[in-house]
């Protein structure tokens, strides 16, 4: 009995001090009893399209100039400022798959964080992916996309040596020009049935666009303002009509419209900059969105009718707004009965109860397609019998979905083992403060990635297009990379060759397009496998392991 | 080409993986016309198949797909049915 009592009074004491710390002790919310689980699909109407949710691919620039940021030494302390080259070059072709395979037929949202130092010239590579997909693509902004490396708009000049091509074109992708190049890619998209109607070079001075009454354009209003002064404070805010077309009426007539609303958290009062100080905000650690931006979101909300379903999408989960945007976003939520709020931005696929005002509601938050374990989600809402809105949020985590196809393809001989040079997550032993030693590694573990990638992916002998420079076969190429190997000081020279084979392998001929395919994915996979379980280890769900017998 | 067919040996109505990989639209929601106990034959009406666009197209039990319904696939992963492997749909209660 006493030991009873000591030991809750341990516990009690203990919860008392880690709720002074950290206001722990708490139980999870749990939703209200009028919610529902079910373990199944319930009955009841389609209400909306099928859409496809993405985010945080974070495509990396490789070839720009070294940066402190990106230094072994700097890797220490942030841990995710560099992730294994392999990762970085073949985490498109993850992308590339989820289009190919789940975007022929539905709408694409991605929730941010499609470019991961902030350059146009990945955004360049991110929307020729995109464009892809059958029936168009929307993106609500992260961090990453016109952030330097995600926190904030400061180190200029970094940030552009970070950006540099070899061609010159590689610019810094600053919220402003963020904007105005998402809506030049979404006024030619076929996801609203009337065009903008306005030449690019009219984005600065226009501020809105909405469909025609009656048009039942995916996209159906874009608002936005574009601050070239404080381009941090620009901010884009998009409808998503995602009422199902022939719906059926209940019983008064009506059709219940399903609407998606793509808020901003990236819209800062000030600078946000890697050190965060009073309301000057890291943009990786707190999200935010202004008052210009909440006056048309509300402008929308009003328009809601009973019946109607508005889910609010932003980049930034609830816990990391600011408190202001917080306290916006539950105000909107309890006012105008918004039924979900889904967000992004952790890397990790969950789902949050949130308590505001008494009320506990829910949020969804959308895993990353790069990091492990890389995922999608579909959503649906139907109608309920019981009165309630049906939303389907199917998971699909990718390396489940690969279980039944890519992973049997990957072959043992194409893994980088832990005794290679160029093993996926060697970068970490890296501590040199010295970002051009850490720059020329990580380039001679890409080259190295290329041999294999080479030697296992052969050329078609007759393959004209894309030749780095004085070779026209595989075996030059190969002995190429060899000679820029054995250097281990020229840095320009190795970036120089990593551009053009770069070029060569997005164009040459090979013999084999699947083996291709398979092995850029099998790359990625490993890479990103290992880079989550911080060695070459299996993961909880790998169930076939190799073990030596004596 | 049918949206799906019976599997006999296993006694359950399975979705043809081609059908919905050569429709333009994806499919949406099935809805169930018919519930667990419900005995049934070829030809009567079993459910709903909604698509994206909101098209639907009504789905009847196919030849061989007679008895009691021993289960409904109420988790359908409708984003997969246009790959491999095929998903079932529907079990009949083994009469052995």
């Amino acid at each position: 009995m006493y030991h009873f009592r000591a030991f809750h009074l341990t516990l009690l004491s203990s919860c008392l001090a880690t709720l002074l710390l950290t206001a722990g002790c708490q139980h999870p919310a749990s939703l209200p009893s009028t919610w529902g689980i079910p373990a199944y699909e319930v009955d009841g109407d389609l209400l909306s399209i099928p859409v496809i949710l993405i985010a945080d691919n974070q495509l990396h620039h490789l070839y720009g100039d070294p940066v402190w940021l990106r230094s072994g030494f700097t890797n220490q302390f942030v841990p995710v400022a560099i992730r294994p080259v392999q990762l970085d070059f073949y985490a498109p072709d993850i992308l590339k798959w989820i289009i190919k395979s789940y975007g022929k037929n539905k709408q694409v949202i991605h929730l941010g964080d499609a470019l991961n130092i902030a350059c146009t010239v990945e955004f360049d590579q991110f929307k020729k992916i995109m464009s892809k997909s059958g029936k168009g693509w929307v993106m609500a902004p992260g961090n990453h996309d016109f952030n330097y490396f995600g926190n904030g708009h400061f180190a200029l000049s970094q940030w552009e040596k970070a950006c540099k091509t070899g061609d010159g074109q590689g610019k810094t992708m600053t919220k402003d020009l963020f904007v105005k190049a998402y809506l030049d890619v979404l006024s030619t998209q076929s996801t609203q049935h009337e065009n903008f109607g306005f030449t690019n070079a009219d984005h600065v001075d226009r501020h809105d666009w909405e469909a025609a009454p009656g048009d039942s354009s995916f996209v159906s209003g874009v608002w936005w303002n574009i601050d070239k002064e404080s381009p941090w404070r620009s901010f884009i805010v998009q409808r998503l009509n995602l009422t199902l077309p022939q719906q059926a009426s209940d019983s008064s007539g009506k059709k219940a419209s399903v609407t998606a609303i793509l808020l901003d958290t990236n819209q800062y009062e000030y600078r946000p900059r890697l050190i965060p100080f009073l309301s000057v905000r890291n943009s990786g650690l707190t999200g935010e969105f202004l008052d210009d931006q909440i006056s048309v979101v509300e402008g929308l909300l009003k328009q809601k009718e009973p019946g109607d379903v508005i889910v609010i999408m932003g980049h930034h989960p609830y816990h990391t707004l600011s408190q202001y945007s917080k306290d916006t976003l539950a105000r909107w939520r309890q006012d105008y009965g918004i039924q979900l709020y889904i967000s992004a931005h952790t890397h990790t696929a969950q789902y949050f109860v949130r308590k505001s005002n008494d009320v506990n509601w829910l949020e969804l938050n959308i895993g990353s397609t790069t990091d492990w374990p890389p995922e999608l989600r579909t959503l649906t809402v139907s109608d309920a019998s019981s009165g309630q809105a049906a939303f389907r949020m199917a998971r699909i985590p990718l390396h489940v979905e690969w279980e039944r196809t890519q992973l049997q393809n990957c072959l043992s001989d194409w893994e980088v083992k832990t005794d290679q040079e160029d093993f996926y997550i060697n970068y970490r032993k890296l501590e040199t403060p010295d970002p051009k030693k850490t720059q020329i590694k990580l380039m001679d573990t890409l080259l190295q990635s290329y041999k294999r990638l080479l030697k296992n992916v052969n050329s078609k002998t007759n393959n004209k297009k894309g030749w780095p420079d004085e070779t026209s076969s595989d075996q030059e190429v190969l002995q190429k990379i060899q000679d820029a190997l054995k250097d281990k000081q020229d840095l320009d020279m190795k970036l120089e060759l990593l551009r053009e084979l770069s070029i060569f392998e997005s164009i040459r001929v090979v013999d084999n397009e699947d083996v291709q395919e398979n092995f850029h994915l099998c790359q990625a996979i490993w890479a990103s496998k290992y880079d989550l379980e911080g060695a070459r280890a299996p993961n909880v769900d790998d169930a076939y392991i190799l073990i030596p017998r004596r | 080409m049918p949206a799906w067919v019976f599997h006999k040996p296993n006694q359950e109505l399975r979705f043809v993986v081609k059908f919905f990989a050569d429709s333009e639209d994806a499919a949406a929601k099935v809805s169930w016309l018919v519930k667990r106990g419900e005995t049934i034959k070829p030809g009567i009406e079993l459910a709903t198949l909604t698509w994206g666009d909101g098209r639907k197209k009504v789905l009847k039990a196919s030849r061989g797909c007679e008895g009691e319904i021993a289960v409904l696939n109420r988790r359908i992963k409708y984003e997969n049915l246009d790959k491999y492997p095929s998903q079932w749909a529907l079990r009949i209660r083994d009469s052995v």
